[in-house]
């Protein structure tokens, strides 16, 4: 034998991971589009979505063929006020035919059910904003489940006109990932890499007001959850209603389904976050927060 | 031997227009060998060995591509790995998985690796038990396990002998016959254990042609040592040679066939014992020493009127009976499932040139009349006897 016989490669859930998605930097960021102001004073969020075919890093050394918006999985969260005009211009730059579907009020012809925009196509949606509350997108193209598992989505934000308290925001996309094309997923995540935030710890301060956008975006598992160490939080369903609230430390969530969290840590040190479906945690969908004075 | 260089060009000729052929297929010049999808990968997990504390995996890539090995699973939570030599395996190459994990003796796991695309492999174990590590203590456990299903019976079988001797020449012919009859079922049942083995193989090994080669060469190559160093029984009664040399030679035959396929018996033993099947392996070991009592019979009829010493036939019974003992700790190392194959079809080709060679003697002993009640009625007894007393070993 060579003297290579005695090398060994350690394979780790936690090992190290190339870089074609960020979810540090996609935990809190927004996109609020390129703003115009109508003549009539009303704002304009101009966005744009490409479908792109793209291999991703979904844990270290696994590599998944995912169908993306804009090159990630989950896509850029988007965001707008109540009232805004939003135009959503989607170039389909992917091998099949897509679409953007998004949840909210909306007239027919931008639902994103019709038409199937081809390879090489573009299509704009146009609608006002409404109601306020945590919404999402995704591909409306059948077979449905092979769209969205491919990981066609991602979330949108309505602010209320008023806004929302002052917070520490962040978005966190829970979702699976099929490797072997067998309707059950291989890995669970929070932001798209399986286990990410254990090692990347998302970090918070003693005493600040934290605020979750949180989607379950899961297919082929009927329903996801987030459970938050040590600390308990306030939780608003879909987001839609600012003054009534649930307080508890778990929320269970079907798929599609959002909720928006609000918690604040007493005490420093780590703190997991984790989905309840405990072999969901084992394959992923646990992260840490690093709470410091 | 000298060859002319004409002869050699011609020789070669072929391997260069060959060559040139090949140059063109990979080299792209015809519209043929690009695909633009790669072959799936393909992992094959042979063998699992259980430690305190730690799963370790033998691993061969059975696929047409290099496969790099991404992840682990044990069950369905994700764990860490080492792999040596490396992670990335080319074709046919081998890699030695551990996985540290507090697995729960008697359950069941299934461990699975997952490919860099995402493909999965997985291997389950029915009961989690410690393999057995290959010491003074489990080689003597093993040892005994082997001895009971091989050695005693096979022994046991020989005190026959005194009464084997006392028979008429019709009634030692069936007992001859009854040695085939239970030869013939004893070499189908190692080549069906070792077709079903066989084809749970990954395709690459070609597991039913790898069992006829396995199994044919051992019957030649038993067939051309015999001849080599004995002459066979047949040849040598028909040549006038002693009774006693021919019998004494197709004994012999006869206890290294047996032998050979108590090798794949022990196999099984230690294989379950191995796989923490400690009921079956135990129920093995009974089946087979009432089962194995018979093999001892086969052995010394054709010696019935031959006049041996007590060592000599001894020794003849080790042959037959000590083979198993090696099985059972081979089994119970944790072997591939390759190597189990090659024993079992290496028993199977061995068997039936021993039954070849028993029917060729009594061909040459009986002047050519094989067709007697006597005869047919203990083939058909010796398979009947060994169909009964196999219904008491666990399938």
């Amino acid at each position: 034998m060579s003297a290579g016989a005695n090398s060994q490669v350690v394979i780790s859930p936690h090992g190290k991971l190339g870089s074609s998605l960020d979810p540090d930097s996609f935990l809190t960021k927004f996109e609020y589009g390129r703003v115009t102001a109508l003549p009539n004073g009303t704002i304009m969020r101009e966005f744009t979505l490409i479908a792109l075919d793209k291999t991703i890093e979904i844990a270290p050394g696994v590599f998944f063929s995912a169908w993306t918006f804009n090159g990630t999985v989950p896509g850029p969260t988007i965001r707008a006020t109540e009232g805004d005009k939003v135009h959503i211009i989607f170039y389909n730059h992917g091998s099949h035919m897509h679409t953007i579907h998004l949840h909210g009020v909306h007239p027919s012809e931008v639902d994103g059910v019709q038409p199937l925009v081809n390879p090489g196509g573009r299509f704009d949606y146009t609608f006002t904003a409404g109601p306020f509350g945590l919404f999402l997108y995704h591909c409306h193209a059948p077979p449905l489940t092979v769209h969205i598992s491919k990981g066609l989505y991602g979330a949108f934000i309505i602010d209320p006109s008023g806004g929302r308290p002052l917070a520490r925001e962040m978005v966190m996309v829970m979702n699976g990932y099929d490797t072997d094309f067998d309707k059950e997923n291989e890995f669970y995540t929070v932001n798209g890499i399986a286990f990410y935030y254990m090692h990347h710890p998302v970090k918070i301060k003693l005493g600040e007001s934290v605020r979750v956008y949180l989607l379950n975006m899961l297919e082929f598992d009927l329903i996801n959850s987030f459970h938050l160490h040590a600390n308990i939080f306030r939780l608003y369903r879909t987001g839609t209603n600012l003054t009534s609230y649930e307080i508890t430390d778990i929320v269970t969530l079907s798929q599609a389904e959002r909720a928006i969290l609000e918690f604040t840590y007493d005490y420093p040190g780590s703190y997991m976050f984790h989905a309840h479906q405990t072999e969901f945690a084992d394959l992923g969908w646990v992260g840490l927060f690093e709470v410091t004075s | 031997m000298q060859m002319k260089p004409a002869v050699i060009i011609a020789g070669l000729l072929p391997f260069i227009v060959l060559g040139g052929m090949i140059y063109l297929f990979v080299g792209g010049a015809l519209p043929l060998s690009q695909q633009s999808t790669p072959p799936s990968p393909e992992i094959w997990i042979e063998r699992v060995t259980l430690n305190p504390h730690e799963f370790v995996l033998g691993v061969r890539n059975t696929g047409a591509v290099e496969v790099t090995i991404a992840q682990a699973f044990v069950n369905d939570f994700s764990t860490a790995a080492s792999v040596r030599p490396s992670n990335v395996l080319p074709r046919l190459a081998t890699a030695t998985v551990t996985i540290q994990y507090d697995w729960i003796s008697g359950e069941p796991y299934t461990l699975t690796l997952l490919t860099s695309e995402g493909v999965r492999f997985s291997r389950s174990i029915d009961v989690a038990t410690e393999s057995p590590k290959p010491n003074l203590e489990t080689f003597g456990r093993l040892g005994l396990l082997g001895t009971y299903a091989g050695v005693i019976p096979v022994l046991l079988g020989l005190l026959w002998l005194p009464f084997l001797r006392q028979v008429s020449s019709q009634w030692l012919d069936f007992f001859l016959a009854l040695t085939a009859g239970i030869l013939i079922f004893l070499g189908v049942e190692a080549f069906g254990e070792a077709i079903k083995t066989a084809s749970v193989l990954p395709a690459v090994f070609r597991g039913i042609p790898f069992v006829a080669m396995v199994g044919i060469g051992a019957f030649l190559a038993l067939a051309l040592v015999a001849e080599k160093t004995m002459g066979s029984p047949g040849a040598a009664a028909y040549g006038g040679a002693s009774h006693n040399r021919s019998s004494l030679v197709l004994a012999y035959m006869i206890a290294v066939g047996i032998g050979l396929h108590n090798l794949g018996e022990g196999l099984a033993i230690g294989g379950a014992l191995a796989l923490g099947e400690l009921a079956l392996g135990y129920f093995l070991v009974l089946g087979f020493t009432i089962h194995n009592v018979t093999e001892g019979v086969a052995i010394v009829t054709p010696i019935a009127h031959t006049r041996i010493p007590i060592f000599q036939l001894a020794t003849i019974g080790l042959i037959g009976g000590l083979p198993t003992v090696l099985g059972t700790w081979i089994g119970g190392f944790n072997p591939s499932d390759l190597a189990s194959i090659a024993f079992l079809a290496i028993g199977g080709g061995a068997i039936f040139q021993v039954v070849y060679s028993i029917l060729d003697w009594m061909h040459h002993e009986s002047g050519g009349r094989l067709l007697d009640s006597f005869k047919v009625g203990g083939v058909m007894a010796g398979l009947l006897f060994m169909y009964l007393t196999g219904l008491l070993i666990p399938a």
